[in-house]
C-alpha cells in the first residue's frame, strides 16, 4: 500500500518535471523566434536606438529561460 | 551694330510648363518642411523610443533608401493604443500576489492545487517570464508598425503577431488623394486617427492606422502632392 503510494507520488513528480522541462524548451524555442524577428526588423529600419534595447531585453529573456531550464534539470 | 541672329521665343508646351512648376513647388515645399522642422520643432526632430510623430527624423534609415532621399515624416500608432495590453500585463503580474493573499499569506501561490513548493517556485518564475514575453511581443508589435514618408515615396511597415510582415511602398506620382478619419471619444481626446492614402488604379491603398495628428499628416502629404503651399 505504502510502496504503491510512494510510486504514484514519484511518478507524478517525474511527470511534473518532464512537463516543466518540455514547456521550458518550447518557450526557449519561441524566444529564439522572437529574437530572430526583432533582428530582421532591425535590418529594415536601420539606426533605430530602440531596436537595440528591445534586442537586449529579448536576449536577456532567452538567457533567463535557459538558466531556468538548467537549474530545473539539476534541482527538480 | 545689327544682331546677326536672334532666336525666336518659343513657349513651352503646357504639359512641360506644368511639370516644371510642379517640380519647383515640390522642391520649395520640401525645403520649407525641413526648415520648419529644424527651426520651430526642435523637440520633435530627433527620434526617440516612444516617438510616434516625428517631422524630419534624424539618425534613421531604412532598407533600399536612395542616396538623395530625405525622410520627412516618421509615424507610429499613438501611444495610448498600448493601454489595453499594458493593463492586461499589470493584471497578469498581480494574479500570483492575489493567490498569496488567498492562501493566507503563504509564499507558495500554488498551494491550493497541492503542487510541491519547489515545483511551484519554478512555475512562478516561468510564469513571470511568459508575462514578460507577452509584454515584449505586444511592444514590438507597436514598435515595428511604422510609416515613413520621404520626399519620394511612402513606406508602410506592417508587423504583427511575429509571423506577419508586410512592407509596402508607393511613389508620390502614384498617389491620388489623402484623407483622414477620426471618430470616437478617445481619438478626439488624444488627437489620433486613421490616414488613408489613395493610390491610382488597382494598386492597394495605404491605410495608416491610429497615427497622431492625422490632420497634419494629411496636410504634409497634400503639400508633397503639390496641392497646398503652406505647412
Amino acid at each position: 500500500m505504502n510502496i504503491s503510494f510512494f510510486t504514484q507520488v514519484l511518478e507524478s513528480f517525474v511527470l511534473f518535471k518532464i512537463g516543466f522541462l518540455l514547456i521550458t524548451i518550447l518557450y526557449i524555442i519561441f524566444l529564439f523566434i522572437v529574437y530572430n524577428q526583432i533582428n530582421s526588423m532591425d535590418k529594415i529600419i536601420i539606426g533605430d536606438q530602440g531596436a537595440s534595447i528591445i534586442k537586449f531585453v529579448s536576449l536577456l529573456n532567452i538567457i533567463l529561460a535557459a538558466s531556468l531550464f538548467l537549474v530545473s534539470v539539476v534541482i527538480l | 551694330m545689327p544682331d546677326i541672329f536672334i532666336a525666336k521665343y518659343k513657349e513651352l508646351p503646357k504639359d512641360q510648363e506644368q511639370k516644371r512648376s510642379n517640380l519647383t513647388h515640390f522642391k520649395n515645399f520640401v525645403k520649407r518642411l525641413t526648415q520648419y522642422s529644424s527651426s520651430s520643432q526642435k523637440n520633435e526632430s530627433n527620434l526617440k523610443i516612444f516617438s510616434t510623430f516625428c517631422i524630419n527624423p534624424t539618425g534613421i534609415s531604412f532598407e533600399n533608401k536612395e542616396r538623395d532621399e530625405k525622410t520627412l515624416l516618421f509615424l507610429r500608432r499613438h501611444i495610448i493604443t498600448n493601454f489595453f495590453w499594458v493593463l492586461i500585463t499589470i493584471i497578469l503580474l498581480l494574479i500570483p500576489l492575489f493567490f498569496v493573499f488567498l492562501n493566507f499569506y503563504s509564499i507558495n501561490p500554488f498551494r491550493f492545487i497541492d503542487l510541491p513548493s519547489r515545483f511551484s517556485y519554478f512555475f512562478l518564475i516561468l510564469y513571470y517570464l511568459i508575462v514578460l514575453t507577452f509584454a515584449l511581443i505586444n511592444f514590438i508589435n507597436w514598435y515595428f508598425n511604422a510609416c515613413l514618408i520621404t520626399d519620394k515615396r511612402v513606406i508602410d511597415i506592417n508587423f504583427s503577431e511575429l509571423v506577419y510582415k508586410n512592407i509596402s511602398t508607393t511613389k508620390f506620382d502614384l498617389l491620388q488623394d489623402a484623407s483622414y478619419n477620426q471618430t470616437g471619444l478617445l481619438r478626439s481626446l488624444f488627437d489620433y486617427g486613421d490616414v488613408l492614402l489613395q493610390t491610382a488604379g488597382s494598386l492597394e491603398n495605404f491605410d495608416i492606422q491610429a497615427v497622431p495628428h492625422p490632420d497634419r499628416v494629411v496636410h504634409i502629404v497634400e503639400g508633397l502632392l503639390g496641392r497646398r503651399g503652406n505647412i
